[in-house]
């Protein structure tokens, strides 16, 4: 297990707040955050559906800014940063996943990695990504050629092709079957494991939190509490 | 208000673009629809309420001299209704600072009364005092162009001597509604007066007293008018009768029904055609509209909906569409038809006009928008609801794509993604692909129908005038002169080059059709006037028999070999036989040609000649008509160059209104067809690109997967949309044809390219709009929801 203590943050977060106006209604999602996330770990956010997880993650992925307080990953600002900025860092830095994959489909799973390797700086090849999930042998498959299992597995070579510092998954097996949520789930532990990208992990599944480094409870737009996981277990020895 | 008619209300304030769209294509054809035809109507209305209203005559004859009594004979013909005997004459007037020759027609008044057959329309003024020898009323058309008004002068030469005419009133008759010269191609205001004096003083000037020399003809609704004019003819011909024409040979109306045949042709299949467009890509785009529809079809069903209640909620939505389109297309139609009509009322001189919609167009139009999107609606509320609602409200499985045909033939390796993306799209689609290309190509082939009539016209002038007729000035003589008189005008001090001809009326009969026209004698290897075979290439006269114009051979049926009775309507009264010997072509007119020598053997006179072509230094062009003027054997002065500046400033604005009403129009279906193929595109691939954007795409990188695929689409359309446009101006050339014109097949570059860049320009116009939806796409919410 790395040791935490000796690394320097990638994200932090103060006091991070999110209002939504929904109509003429005001949602607060977040209501002060505050949170490191550091290189090489799996941090797993559990909440209930509602509770700001899906904020948090698309705040620190750039796909959403905040409503007050801070948030920086490494030296960027991204509670300020304009547009272009937003976009050359989620081009650069951040892998996504998604519960419902959005691969597209008039590409093959190599063309799928390789429009994002193509724009990346330093990506390995659409082969050694998808190898790296273990599907080397349906390179050439169109999306609707494949199952869920394999369209998710497309999408985290894709998400990781480009060599990001994190990678941020919300709900990645969500749409999956058990059996097939493990094997998601092995693909990305092993990328956390040969690449040490930091992989933070949306999820209301318990279960999942066996194999994070550190789990987050998320409660009311409130962290509610942070727990070390001590005893990492590895995804084949998940059920439920 | 139900809940279902509110999502209606909503769905179509959210969709407005789309709405704004449809219902502008709509809109157009409708609009095109009801221009066109209320303006044919609104003229036909007019000219017969004008006929009727002003006693328009049957019959027309001109003849040397009768004495009045003879009007009593004519009186007795079976038949004849009423008869207005009159003095007429051409002259020559001088407009003070206009320095061309003007020439006009000097008709009497009854000394007492109002005409009882082609009745004065005064305008303005008054009618001229009973006997009095220096009062007139002029033409209005005549009077407008050199702006004169009641009480002003006009200097005239009547019969030869000078006379200065105070004009007392403007007015109109429903026998020159056609103002020109005889044989010119367009109205000519300026160059052609009509004046009306009393009987008394102008007989007098013309020594005409107790005589007449024309007589105007109305004859009873059971008469046969043939038979009144064989009559009317032998009461003439000792009187130096040149025969009786019909109305329908007369010229004012024959050019204005002629023009009012082209413009029922024009009215019927460009709106036609406009309105097949439209309702061509309503259909498509209703459709289209409809699938986006498709998960909440499948909501409704698990409702509890019924497909007929799922159905009348879209045809309902589709209804307010096209009632918007459809209030649009009246109001704008009823403005412009007006505005057309107004000014074709204005070219042709009508007094009033009597502005008619018919609510069998606006019903016709109506009902052809609605169907085409009813029609639109029905298939593709079928197709929706056909699905089992679990399924219809997951949207469509991922499509299933394939390699591009360029990546096939080994491409790949220089494709970047993006452009696989594009390519594969538009493999996959083929059919919605066809179908944006389709609509692009017929905005593109309406701009070129739009332009025809400028091109057409344009390659007429050229081919007719400045190939088939290399003269400079065109000389008519009062009366058939000498041919040596022909070598005293080539002595004129800048006279190049001079070559006679001699033109005699006649009547062609064949079988039981016949034609009033005339023969042209030309002399062999003539230089100034070519005659052109039907490919156009320049022929010469034959040494014996006679040539034809194609479209006069179509009228009488006559082929090559036949013999054709010729009856000579130049005093002399023969009737002979001539062998046709082969056709040209022409595209103003009907005419026969032959060897000079030839038709004089066939006349009384020998070497006379009434016509000659002139080569001339243009530098010396106005002094040479000028001294041909004053000549007193010259009638008419032609410049070819000063006839075809005529003929563009008549019909520039006519064709400048319509190419920019049929641009814009075709312009905003090009908008409407490419903004709708982007939006629908747009709807149908956000999440995709939406995506993208999340995986660090920029705006312009995703901006290039969707409007490179238009791109795509804009460029097959514009080859395919030429090819239409020539098919369809091809189509209407074949359709227009009529015994005037025959309009010669012709599409410029310039009007290829125009039709080009407005497709382009609508194109990036919609992109636009199209762009700065990209701009704000959800990248969240595309995130949370499955495909």
């Amino acid at each position: 297990m790395p040791s935490l203590e000796s690394n320097v943050p990638i994200f932090s977060a103060k006091g991070l707040t999110k209002v939504y106006q929904m109509g003429e209604v005001q949602v607060q999602a977040l209501r002060g955050i505050d949170l490191e996330i550091f290189s090489n770990e799996i941090v797993v956010l559990l909440g209930a559906s509602g509770s700001g997880k899906s904020t948090l993650v698309n705040i620190l992925g750039g796909l959403d800014t905040a409503s007050g307080g801070r948030v920086t990953y490494r030296d960027i600002e991204l509670t300020h940063a304009s547009e272009k900025e937003l976009t050359n860092f989620r081009r650069l830095s951040v892998g996504f996943v998604f519960q419902f994959y959005n691969l597209i489909p008039s590409l093959t799973a190599r063309e799928n990695v390789a429009i994002v390797t193509e724009i990346a700086e330093n990506p390995m090849t659409p082969e050694e990504a998808l190898t790296l999930v273990d599907l080397g042998d349906r390179m050439d498959h169109f999306p609707a050629q494949l199952s869920g299992g394999e369209q998710q597995r497309i999408a985290i070579a894709r998400a990781v092709a480009k060599n990001p510092d994190v990678l941020l998954c919300d709900e990645p097996t969500g749409a999956l079957d058990s059996k097939t949520g493990i094997v998601v789930l092995k693909a990305l532990q092993k990328v956390n494991q040969s690449l040490g990208t930091a992989t933070v992990l949306i999820t209301h599944n318990v279960v999942i939190g066996g194999m994070a480094d550190r789990i987050i409870n998320l409660h009311d737009g409130r962290i509610s509490n942070i727990e070390r996981n001590e005893k990492k277990i590895s995804p084949d020895q998940m059920t439920w | 208000m139900r809940t279902i008619n509110r999502k209606l209300v909503r769905d179509i304030s959210n969709m407005w673009g789309m709405v704004f769209v449809i219902a502008l294509m709509i809109t157009c054809g409708a609009a095109t629809y009801i221009t066109f035809l209320s303006t044919l109507d609104s003229l036909k209305e007019t000219q017969q309420s004008y006929y009727q209203d002003y006693y328009f005559a049957n019959i027309f004859a001109s003849l040397k001299r009768a004495p009045n009594h003879v009007a009593i004979q004519i009186r007795e013909i079976e038949g004849v209704n009423r008869v207005e005997t009159r003095v007429q004459s051409g002259l020559n007037l001088e407009v003070p600072g206009f320095d061309e020759t003007v020439t006009g027609m000097i008709i009497s008044l009854p000394d007492e009364r109002e005409p009882i057959l082609n009745s004065l329309y005064l305008r303005e003024g008054r009618l001229p005092t009973p006997y009095v020898d220096n009062e007139i009323i002029l033409g209005d058309g005549f009077a407008e162009e050199h702006g004169f008004t009641a009480g002003d002068q006009l200097k005239t030469v009547i019969n030869g001597k000078e006379k200065k005419l105070i004009i007392v009133g403007i007015g109109l008759t429903p026998e020159f509604i056609y103002q020109g010269q005889p044989g010119s191609l367009s109205p000519d205001l300026k160059r052609f007066g009509i004046l009306w004096m009393r009987r008394a003083p102008l007989a007098a000037a013309y020594d005409m007293e107790g005589a007449f020399n024309n007589v105007v003809l109305s004859v009873t609704r059971e008469a046969n008018t043939q038979d009144v004019i064989t009559q009317l003819d032998q009461i003439l011909e000792p009187h130096g009768g040149l025969g009786g024409i019909a109305r329908e040979d007369q010229n004012s109306h024959f050019f204005i029904t002629e023009e009012l045949n082209q413009l029922s042709k024009t009215a019927t299949i460009i709106p036609t055609i406009f309105i097949a467009v439209a309702a061509f890509l309503l259909n498509v785009v209703v459709g289209r509209l409809i699938r986006t529809q498709r998960e909440q079809i499948g909501i409704l069903k698990a409702f509890g909906y019924s497909n007929q209640e799922i159905g009348l909620h879209y045809l309902l939505m589709v209804s307010v569409i096209v009632i918007i389109g459809l209030i649009g297309g009246v109001i704008l139609g009823y403005y412009l038809g007006q505005e057309l009509s107004a000014l074709y009322a204005s070219y042709y001189r009508f007094p009033y006009l009597n502005f008619v919609i018919n609510p069998w167009d606006v019903l016709a139009a109506s009902v052809i928008s609605a169907a085409a999107a009813y029609s639109g609606v029905f298939f593709s509320v079928k197709e929706a609801v056909t699905f089992p609602p679990a399924e219809a409200m997951r949207p469509e499985p991922p499509k299933l794509y394939h390699r591009s045909l360029l990546e096939k033939l080994g491409a790949a390796r220089f494709l970047d993604q993006p452009t696989k993306m594009v390519l594969r799209q538009i493999g996959r689609q083929r059919v919605k692909i066809a179908f944006g290309v389709l609509g692009v190509a017929f905005a593109a082939a309406l701009m070129i129908v739009g332009r025809m009539s400028n091109d057409s016209v344009k390659y007429l002038i050229e081919v007719d005038f400045r190939q088939s007729q290399p003269f400079d000035l065109g000389v008519s003589f009062r009366e058939s002169i000498s041919d040596h008189a022909l070598m005293e005008i080539v002595r004129m001090p800048g006279v190049y080059y001079g070559e006679a001809y001699r033109g005699v009326p006649v009547r062609f009969t064949y079988e039981h059709r016949n034609h009033l026209t005339a023969i042209q004698g030309y002399p062999q290897n003539m230089k100034l006037r070519k005659i052109l075979n039907t490919q156009e290439q320049p022929v010469e006269i034959p040494q014996a028999g006679l040539l034809l114009t194609e479209k006069l051979g179509e009228i009488l049926n006559i082929e090559t070999g036949d013999t054709l009775t010729v009856e000579f309507l130049d005093g002399s009264r023969r009737t002979t036989g001539i062998k046709v010997t082969g056709f040209i072509n022409q595209f103003i007119g009907l005419n026969g040609y032959m060897n000079i020598e030839e038709l004089s053997k066939l006349l009384p006179e020998r070497h006379v000649v009434n016509g000659a072509y002139l080569l001339v230094n243009k530098s010396y062009e106005d002094e040479i008509t000028k001294e041909l003027t004053d000549s007193p054997f010259v009638g008419e002065i032609i410049s070819k160059q000063k006839i075809i500046d005529r003929f563009y400033e008549s019909t520039a604005q006519t064709w400048l209104i319509m190419s920019l009403f049929i641009s814009l129009f075709a312009g905003a279906t090009a908008f409407s067809v490419v903004y709708n193929n982007a939006r629908i595109s747009l709807s149908e691939r956000s999440r995709e690109l939406a995506s993208l954007r999340v995986l660090g795409f920029t705006r312009g990188e995703i901006s290039y997967i969707l409007l490179g695929e238009l791109a795509v689409l804009v460029l097959l359309a514009i080859p395919i949309g030429f090819l239409l446009g020539w098919a369809l101006t091809w189509f209407i050339v074949w359709s227009m044809q009529t015994e005037l014109y025959r309009i010669p097949m012709n599409i410029s570059r310039a009007t290829y390219t125009l039709a080009a860049v407005i497709v382009i320009f609508s194109a990036l116009l919609s992109g636009l709009f199209v762009r700065r939806k990209l701009n704000r796409l959800d990248l969240i919410g595309v995130l949370k929801t499955r495909e």
